[in-house]
């Protein structure tokens, strides 16, 4: 806490409004749809989609809830990660011309290995990307996506270190 | 073959998480002088 009081108030008082105010521009300019992306749009993607989201509404949404996360603002962090993965999927899917229920599965590969290696818990991103996002429990995602959380779970744990909590 | 492709889209997608959340940190350390990891620990520990 005695870093916090070292900190001048102004600055405490300034960041906060130049970080919403950096956030509604960026939106207001780049994202094209005034608002920021969510998990509700990667689940979009994967349903109507073709399994793919926007590349630059999914790098912007990521950008602003960077701005909002560290300049005070109020956001939680599994969306953001969960949308970048989608975007990274979604390049992937292009590059190899993936369709339909591959690329819906690399999809949530992308999601289930982002989630567990944001919180270490490899079997939380697998349930969580063929739960939430994909919507099934088929055995031709649920394979594929297990093997890419544990992948995931090794990154983390590489960079973090064994723990539950980040 | 898929699922090579699906073990390296891991690979790519837990990176891509650990450099959001080391982003984050980063900047935080960097606007406030810590981070919102260290509250949680001394929330912890009271």
């Amino acid at each position: 806490m005695s870093k916090i009081h070292d900190i001048p108030w102004a600055w405490l008082l300034l960041l906060p409004v130049l970080g919403g105010l950096s956030v509604g521009l960026i939106l207001h300019y780049f994202s094209g749809e005034d608002r920021n992306g969510s998990v509700s749009d990667v689940i979009e993607g994967a349903t109507l989609n073709n399994g793919r989201v926007s590349l630059k509404f999914g790098l912007v949404s990521t950008l602003v809830s960077l701005v909002t996360l560290t300049t005070g603002g109020s956001t939680g962090r599994e969306g953001p990660v969960v949308h970048l993965a989608a975007v990274i999927s979604t390049w992937i899917s292009n590059f190899m011309n993936v369709e339909d229920i591959s690329a819906r599965d690399l999809l949530g590969c992308a999601v289930a290995a982002a989630v567990s290696a944001s919180f270490n818990a490899p079997i939380a991103g697998t349930l969580f990307a063929l739960e939430v996002i994909l919507r099934h429990f088929a055995i031709h995602a649920f394979a594929p996506i297990a093997i890419a959380s544990v992948a995931g779970t090794i990154i983390g744990r590489f960079f973090y270190g064994n723990v539950t909590e980040r | 073959m898929f699922w090579t492709v699906a073990f390296a889209v891991g690979l790519v997608g837990g990176f891509a998480a650990v450099l959001f959340r080391f982003s984050v940190s980063s900047l935080q350390e960097v606007f406030y002088q810590t981070d919102e990891m260290y509250f949680i620990k001394l929330m912890k520990l009271h």
